[in-house]
């Protein structure tokens, strides 16, 4: 297709900084959780380890890959983080659910799922979509034939012909 | 493209073959007119043509004879005369004699359109009473000689009745000559409808001024003219003209111009008082005071007039040298220019014309006109044609009374329509020269140059010129070259191909014979025909060209020369307010028909069609061409079309958004994207619910 075809800006954008607000929230955040789970804020940190990646792997306008891994990493930590906020942030706990395997695996898991979903839903949208474009194309198509039967098939000569992209493609 | 093959072919097109029923109405339609005459080979019930029984005695090169019958009289002996149809013939002198009787003139018994069987064509044909005797042709030509006496009273005197009737009437013979008289006990004088005047007639039968112009160039004739002629041939009767006749025509004009045509003619021979009268009255090189019928049937009559001879045309004190020639005489002078006119061109500014006629012709206001003249080919910058126009103009200050003299012709204003007729005929080299002569202002000067000139004929011919100029300037349809020739030759049948064979003259037979021809003609053949055109805007008095300003936005049909015609046909019915063409109508139904194919819009297209049949049974042609003269609806289709085709192209556009396959990634990744983030945070949030109330006992 012609670049001359006017289409949304596909390009990646230039890395966002994070602003300022955003800054002030997540050290907000990150003391209180400091101030709740205190050592337990490590394990919080390494377990939302997928979520820190995704964030700095996905530069895209609405980081939806970010979004859906560290929604879906939050969910698998959420358990073990009401544990500790509930029992208080004793070692023995943290040792306990950081030597458990599975727990890592819940936790991780989690975060592949918010991965896996993002990379499967696009697909699901492009068949989606693909198939709301041939619905507008075709009822397109039916006022064009429409305008054709009525005015000749001069109308779609001339409109093909004043359509320098319709040169470009049949080239 | 991909769209292209996303059409849905179902969607039914709007039929394109509309059956108008136009052919149907055609061939139902019988036309009650027969163009070209009814019956072949005869005018009315009157007259039956013979065309296997030729009579080459009659026949001259612009009419052809064949033995005739008078169903009336069957005792009559009549013949006729076909004339060709790519020349003009005297209309107005056909009328006036169409049977009117004389004892000394043949009788014109009929005269109308004849389809005759043996052209294959209609022709105008003359229908006249066969008179009885011998031509004098025979008896001059047998070396005979009459006695004064008897010429006198067995040709002149009949003769001059037959001038006075033809006078009466405002018409001149024009062809006066030894063949054209009959003998038995006098003299008749024939027809001299069939042919243009002056072309039958040996150049010594012609008036000096007349005798320089070109075959065709004669003009028209006069009374004048007419007894010139017969004293001429009462003169070869008593004294014959073998000397002269031997004399090549240069020689002959060279020595009348020198000695005069009363010196020429009568070489110092004595006459009895009479014929001096008659020969010092008519040879007289002055138009003005040469003898016309007047004088003419008063000498008949046995007055004596006692005019004095003609002196010898010795105008200047000393002569003007020229060619190695020495000239006392302007006449002789410019006649010798236009011999030589390269010379003379060479010459002209040295010859020192101006001063010659100042000093030696005594005449200051004609040289100062030669010099005018002279300054407007001074200019080293002047192309030929100022050239030649300034040595016509010279030659015209000279010899006044003469024909306008160009490099190549030699000719009268009122010779113009017809020469311009035989040059269209032959395709003649002389054409350009011709229309250059209309085109300057060579005959208005020409006009002024002498008095004589001012007759109320020469008036009617200077006001078509000066309206034949404006006309040849215009080069649209019903106007140029074919709108000239039928302005100055109003008796010339219409020369389109079309109407040729049927000798058309009017613009009702013109409308009535297409009407008639259409089931032949439709709908293949077109309308653009410029003869067709020309033809009927003369004969409607078409001054303004036809322009179809309701179509402008459309230049197929704005500029289309065939729905012009069409309108000037429409126009020409118009002009006849009875007049019902269905078969013209349907025919032109049949062409806009196609045009209709300009319309953008089918169903406008369609509904204009299937109403055609309707509108071209009405027999008005007005009423089929408001069918696509229409502003309304032009615009209509023109707005509708413009608006169809940017509702085209914004659809077109779309489609290309729409089949994008980055548009498509990119929606496809923002939709994926959001519905996975929504399912996602909806996870957490349910997960967060139920791990919160396990924590909270709930």
């Amino acid at each position: 297709m012609s670049e001359n075809t006017q289409t949304p800006t596909l390009e990646k954008p230039a890395r966002k900084k994070m602003s300022g607000k955003m800054k002030t929230l997540l050290i907000i955040v990150s003391v209180f959780l400091m101030a709740f789970l205190r050592t337990g804020f490590i394990f919080f940190l390494v377990g939302m380890m997928p979520s820190i990646i995704a964030y700095i792997m996905d530069s895209s306008k609405h980081r939806y890959m970010f979004q859906c891994v560290f929604a879906c990493n939050l969910s698998g930590m959420m358990g073990f983080v009401l544990n500790m906020v509930a029992h208080g942030p004793s070692s023995a706990v943290l040792q306990e659910m950081m030597g458990s395997f599975t727990n890592w695996i819940i936790i991780y898991g989690a975060a592949l799922l918010g991965w896996l979903v993002v990379q499967i839903c696009p697909m699901l949208a492009e068949a989606m979509v693909n198939n709301m474009h041939k619905g507008q194309i075709a009822r397109i198509q039916r006022i064009q034939k429409k305008l054709e039967n009525e005015w000749g098939n001069e109308v779609a000569q001339l409109s093909r012909a004043a359509d320098p992209n319709h040169h470009s493609d049949q080239e | 493209m991909a769209n292209a093959q996303t059409i849905d072919a179902s969607i039914p097109m709007i039929e394109e073959h509309i059956e108008t029923g136009l052919s149907d109405l055609l061939g139902s339609y019988r036309s009650t007119y027969t163009p070209g005459g009814e019956q072949k080979d005869r005018l009315g019930d009157r007259f039956v043509l013979m065309p296997s029984r030729q009579l080459p005695e009659f026949e001259h090169e612009f009419a052809k004879a064949y033995e005739a019958q008078d169903l009336y009289h069957n005792n009559r002996q009549v013949y006729a005369m076909v004339c060709d149809n790519l020349l003009p013939y005297n209309l107005r002198a056909t009328n006036a004699l169409v049977g009117f009787s004389n004892p000394a003139l043949a009788q014109i018994l009929g005269a109308g359109t004849v389809n005759c069987s043996n052209l294959n064509e209609s022709r105008q044909v003359i229908f006249i009473e066969r008179p009885q005797g011998t031509r004098l042709s025979e008896l001059v030509k047998s070396g005979g000689r009459m006695h004064e006496h008897k010429v006198i009273d067995t040709v002149l005197q009949p003769a001059c009745k037959a001038l006075n009737a033809l006078h009466e009437k405002g018409i001149p013979h024009g062809n006066i000559n030894p063949s054209s008289f009959f003998m038995t006990d006098s003299a008749t004088l024939g027809e001299g409808l069939s042919m243009p005047a002056g072309s039958q007639s040996h150049y010594l039968y012609k008036p000096i001024e007349r005798l320089i112009c070109d075959p065709l160039g004669y003009g028209d004739a006069s009374d004048k003219t007419d007894v010139y002629a017969l004293t001429i041939l009462a003169f070869e009767l008593m004294f014959g003209l073998e000397k002269l006749k031997a004399m090549p025509k240069d020689d002959f004009i060279r020595l009348a111009l020198k000695m005069g045509t009363y010196h020429a003619f009568t070489n110092n021979r004595d006459f009895s008082d009479a014929l001096q009268d008659l020969f010092r009255g008519v040879f007289n090189d002055n138009v003005a005071d040469r003898w016309g019928i007047e004088q003419f049937t008063q000498w008949i009559g046995g007055k004596r007039f006692n005019v004095i001879a003609p002196s010898p045309p010795k105008e200047a004190v000393r002569p003007l040298v020229f060619s190695g020639e020495s000239f006392f005489s302007r006449r002789l002078l410019a006649n010798s220019f236009h011999h030589h006119w390269r010379d003379a061109l060479k010459e002209i500014q040295s010859l020192k014309l101006d001063r010659w006629c100042e000093t030696s012709l005594h005449r200051p206001e004609l040289a100062e006109n030669i010099d005018r003249a002279l300054r407007s080919g001074n200019d080293r910058n002047a192309t030929d044609w100022q050239l030649n126009e300034m040595m016509s103009k010279i030659i015209t200050l000279l010899d006044p009374v003469g024909p306008i003299r160009t490099l190549t012709m030699s000719i009268r204003p009122d010779a113009i329509g017809i020469t311009l007729a035989d040059l269209m005929r032959q395709k003649g080299a002389e054409l350009t020269t011709l229309l250059g002569l209309i085109e300057s202002n060579m005959t208005t000067f020409w006009l002024e140059q002498d008095d004589g000139h001012k007759t109320p004929d020469m008036s009617v011919v200077m006001w078509k010129l000066q309206r034949a100029r404006q006309y040849m300037k215009n080069k649209a349809f019903g106007f140029g070259l074919e709108r000239v020739l039928y302005e100055l030759n109003t008796s010339l049948p219409c020369q389109s191909p079309l109407l040729m064979p049927y000798h058309v003259t009017t613009a009702v037979d013109a409308l009535k014979t297409l009407d008639a021809l259409a089931v032949n003609l439709a709908p293949d053949t077109a309308f653009t025909d410029r003869h067709l055109a020309s033809f009927i805007a003369a004969k409607i008095d078409m001054g303004k060209e036809m322009k179809l300003n309701d179509l402008t936005n459309v230049p197929a049909l704005a500029m289309n020369q065939e729905l012009i015609v069409m309108r000037i046909l429409a126009k020409a019915q118009q002009k006849q307010s009875k007049l019902v063409l269905v078969g013209l109508t349907t025919w032109a139904a049949m062409r806009v028909e196609k045009m209709i194919d300009e319309i953008h819009n089918r169903i406008i297209r369609k509904r204009l069609k299937l109403q055609l049949k309707k509108l071209a049974s009405s027999g008005n042609m007005n009423d089929v061409l408001s069918a696509i003269i229409n502003r309304d609806m032009v615009t209509r289709d023109l707005d509708g079309f413009s608006e169809a085709l940017a509702m085209h192209s914004i659809g077109q556009e779309k489609i290309m958004r729409l089949e994008n396959e980055s548009v498509i990634g990119y929606k496809a990744r923002d939709m994926g994207g959001r519905i996975a983030s929504n399912i996602c945070y909806t996870i957490m949030v349910i997960v967060g619910y139920i791990k919160l109330s396990e924590l909270l006992g709930l």
